[in-house]
């Protein structure tokens, strides 16, 4: 009863401001919430970017740690962040309180800033405060995305997702810009970087807090959102055609990591430059989430998603092609940056309306694990490729591979399309 | 009467005022903090400290050392030099910070770390006289540097982040350096490698560590592939290598090229070494007395005796006979080092060389001479220059 009377009046309020800035509600704005969430998520960025750029230099020239064990902090929360995030989803979905669980995930994150002071030089200490912020980064994410879809109108969901994307981007853009400026201000002043990070995400919390509404579903009753009825999520045929589309596309695409080994073993480009690589992605994605967003809700969201991937085929036939250099770096990074603008925000609309309400969050964490899972599994196969017989052969393996997956994924759909008018 | 949104938005202004106000003034605190010379600013500019001495003078009166300063003060990472006769007067190189240095046949290599838009390093080619002749930009963080007895080529070994599959992963890059031009010749993962005879390569090739023999044209280094490592022989001229034997880190070889002083990594523990000592002709290796951890290339006093670093908090447990730091340094730069002394043959105990120092060689002006002298006659591994 007061859930929905507290939710009749939100949307009262939504559609009273609207109408005050004398603008009609729909296509035309984002939901306040959304640009609230995107908001939270762009200083979140900004402060989490600017500990991964400073990160390594701190912990071998500030602490000397040796390098080769900061490789051995990585790599061990894979695992643990699936099984966190799907569990956070369900407790979500269970109290209805998306919000909450979310700013527990924002919370850790920006504690852990902290904790990278208080550990000093100990890898021990190092790998739990990482952990905590991988854990934190793993509570927040569906609930998120459940509060973005929840908070916009079902035909629009595209461009809410392009422009929360968008937001986020610019603050891993940012990141690193602002930990050069304090190191600028207080040459090798790590702990400075820690404490500017910390504010900065601890003011992410407080934008959570004041500016995001948390959206809740009446619930007729607790068995509706029952781990039984989350697992259940995958026997509707559209989430489940989706999730295994997803998972499987995802298993087949290079991960950022062997793009950019790629271009670099393409280009030989001057190693001083490799970590400019990933800004061009970013870049071009930043600029192209909200538009290609509105695309999907117009055009058709799966094919977006579907042309999205197919950009990523021609990322791979880009790094084979025997062109120019500079012609293939604009190529390939504008090509990747689309390929993201057309698949991150976009499965999550896609999936959204497929979902009830009540289980929106659950429903996204299994997306998010399934794919999360897949990339995994096909960094260790590129691995393998790529120590069994080189890079060429590695590009080939996934450019066939993710042309198989996407005929099949596409003549599925076909079918299943004929076989409904069909039967019609 | 306020409403409770209008509250809660001055509530979230306040807050953002003060996290301002303190990230602002934690950076002020920092800044200031740094210039007050309790903490080094190793930033690579002179900024203040002792003035620059003599070089010229301490290096034509006789052997001398070379190293980085790393007492904690504002001297801290600067290039200093200080005669064997007297190693406690040490002789500041004007305006040149390092965390890494090599110094051999009339040359020397710089390594300092820089952070601009991307991390990378300033590597600065010396003369005899400790002054910059060629600087280059290399990327990733300074870890190795040897120079070729007779002063023509170079090594550096740096490690790379993001050129890894794993997110934070690291690989190391090596590159030999004509310090005639100041330019790369060529990395070592442009070598052909063979092992029993067979051609080997992966992509998860990494080499690190490389030493020259004494004829300035064959050298040692690792090689990592699939979790070993490797001891490759390798041929400057022809950019070939020959996989010698496993488990020899950082080699470094001693003046006659007989001995090669290593990290050995210690069972069941990935990240602690001990320094061994293997011999080249009959591939025999042993410990060495020094038994707290290291994680340096050795450097060599004379042909039976070794110089390394290690913290200066390891020194002093030692000395108190307390428990062993168990942190490794790399090439650190807030960290108190000092250098240390060791025989070769496994016997007697580790003897203190150089207080507040780390990356020392010792090097002779005369010695040098000799040895780019002896160059380019097709010496053999084994010659005693």
């Amino acid at each position: 009863m007061y859930l929905s009377s507290a939710r009749a009046r939100d949307a009262a309020l939504d559609r009273s401001r609207s109408h005050q800035d004398g603008r009609p509600k729909g296509r035309a704005r984002v939901s306040a919430n959304v640009v609230a969430l995107g908001s939270v998520s762009l200083v979140t960025d900004i402060s989490s970017e600017m500990i991964t750029a400073v990160l390594p230099v701190y912990l071998v020239f500030g602490l000397g740690v040796s390098l080769l064990s900061v490789g051995f902090v990585d790599g061990l929360y894979a695992g643990v962040t699936v099984l966190v995030s799907l569990l956070a989803a369900h407790v979500a979905d269970r109290t209805q309180r998306r919000k909450a669980v979310a700013a527990i995930g924002y919370g850790m994150s920006a504690v852990s800033k902290l904790g990278l002071l208080a550990v000093g030089a100990s890898v021990g200490g190092i790998a739990a405060v990482i952990g905590v912020d991988r854990t934190g980064k793993g509570l927040r994410t569906a609930p998120r995305d459940a509060l973005i879809s929840l908070s916009s109108p079902a035909d629009s969901l595209g461009r809410s997702f392009g422009v929360h994307r968008a937001m986020d981007t610019a603050g891993a853009l940012l990141g690193p810009l602002v930990a050069f400026l304090v190191l600028r201000s207080a040459p090798q002043a790590y702990d400075a970087v820690f404490v500017v990070s910390f504010c900065i995400a601890a003011a992410g919390v407080v934008v959570l807090l004041t500016f995001v509404r948390n959206r809740r579903n009446p619930l007729a009753s607790r068995a509706e959102v029952s781990l039984r009825a989350g697992l259940a999520l995958l026997g509707r045929p559209m989430f489940r055609r989706v999730t295994i589309q997803a998972t499987v596309l995802a298993a087949v695409t290079l991960s950022d990591a062997f793009v950019y080994l790629l271009l670099q073993h393409q280009l030989d480009v001057a190693l001083v430059y490799f970590p400019l690589l990933p800004l061009g992605t970013s870049a071009v994605y930043m600029v192209l989430a909200a538009p290609v967003g509105r695309l999907a809700d117009r055009w058709g969201r799966w094919r977006v998603f579907i042309a999205g991937n197919v950009a990523m085929l021609a990322v791979y036939a880009v790094l084979l092609a025997p062109i120019p250099a500079a012609a293939l770096l604009v190529l390939a990074l504008t090509l990747h940056g689309v390929y993201y603008a057309a698949t991150s925000g976009v499965l999550m609309a896609l999936v959204a309306p497929a979902l009830p309400a009540p289980l929106r969050t659950s429903g996204m964490a299994i997306v998010q694990s399934g794919t999360a899972a897949a990339a995994f599994v096909s960094s260790v196969v590129a691995g393998a490729l790529w120590s069994w017989r080189g890079p060429t052969f590695t590009v080939c393996v996934f450019l066939v591979g993710l042309a198989v997956a996407l005929a099949g994924v596409v003549a599925t759909a076909v079918r299943g399309s004929l076989a409904a008018r069909a039967s019609a | 009467m306020m409403s409770s949104r209008a509250a809660r938005i001055i509530a979230a202004a306040g807050a953002f005022a003060l996290l301002l106000a303190a990230a602002v003034g934690y950076v002020v605190y920092a800044a200031n903090r740094g210039a007050d010379a309790s903490t080094a600013a190793a930033d690579g500019s002179a900024g203040g400290g002792t003035p620059p001495g003599n070089v010229a003078g301490v290096v034509a009166a006789g052997p001398y050392y070379a190293f980085k300063s790393s007492a904690l003060d504002r001297d801290f990472g600067r290039v200093a030099v200080a005669s064997t006769s007297d190693p406690g007067r040490r002789v500041f190189v004007a305006g040149l910070r390092c965390n890494r240095l090599a110094v051999a046949g009339g040359h020397g290599l710089c390594l300092q770390l820089s952070l601009g838009v991307t991390v990378g390093m300033d590597a600065s080619v010396l003369d005899a006289n400790l002054t910059v002749t060629h600087r280059l930009r290399l990327p990733g963080y300074p870890s190795r540097a040897k120079i070729a007895p007779d002063g023509r080529l170079g090594a550096v070994t740096a490690f790379v982040s993001g050129d890894s599959y794993a997110s934070m992963g690291f690989s190391t890059r090596t590159s030999i350096i004509d310090l005639a031009t100041g330019q790369v010749l060529f990395d070592l993962e442009k070598l052909s490698v063979t092992k029993n005879g067979q051609a080997f390569h992966a992509a998860d090739f990494n080499f690190w560590g490389v030493t020259f023999q004494p004829d300035s044209r064959h050298f040692f280094a690792t090689l990592g592939s699939g979790g070993q490592t490797y001891l490759v022989h390798g041929d400057v001229a022809s950019r070939t290598a020959t996989v010698v034997t496993t488990g020899v880190e950082c080699p470094s070889l001693s003046p006659d090229g007989r001995l090669i002083a290593f990290k050995k990594r210690v069972a069941d523990d990935p990240v602690s070494w001990r320094l061994w000592i293997l011999d080249v002709a009959s591939g025999r290796e042993h410990p060495t007395s020094e038994a707290r951890p290291i994680d340096d290339q050795a450097a060599w006093l004379d042909d039976r005796t070794v110089m390394y670093g290690l913290a200066a908090t390891a020194g002093a447990s030692a000395a108190t006979g307390g428990p062993q730091n168990p942190s490794v340094i790399e090439a650190g730069t807030s960290i108190d080092t000092s250098m240390w002394a060791v025989p070769a043959d496994g016997t007697g105990t580790p003897r203190l060389v150089l207080d507040h120092a780390w990356s020392a060689q010792l090097a002779s002006a005369a010695a040098d001479a000799n040895a780019s002298s002896g160059a380019g006659a097709g010496a053999g591994a084994g010659k005693t220059p």
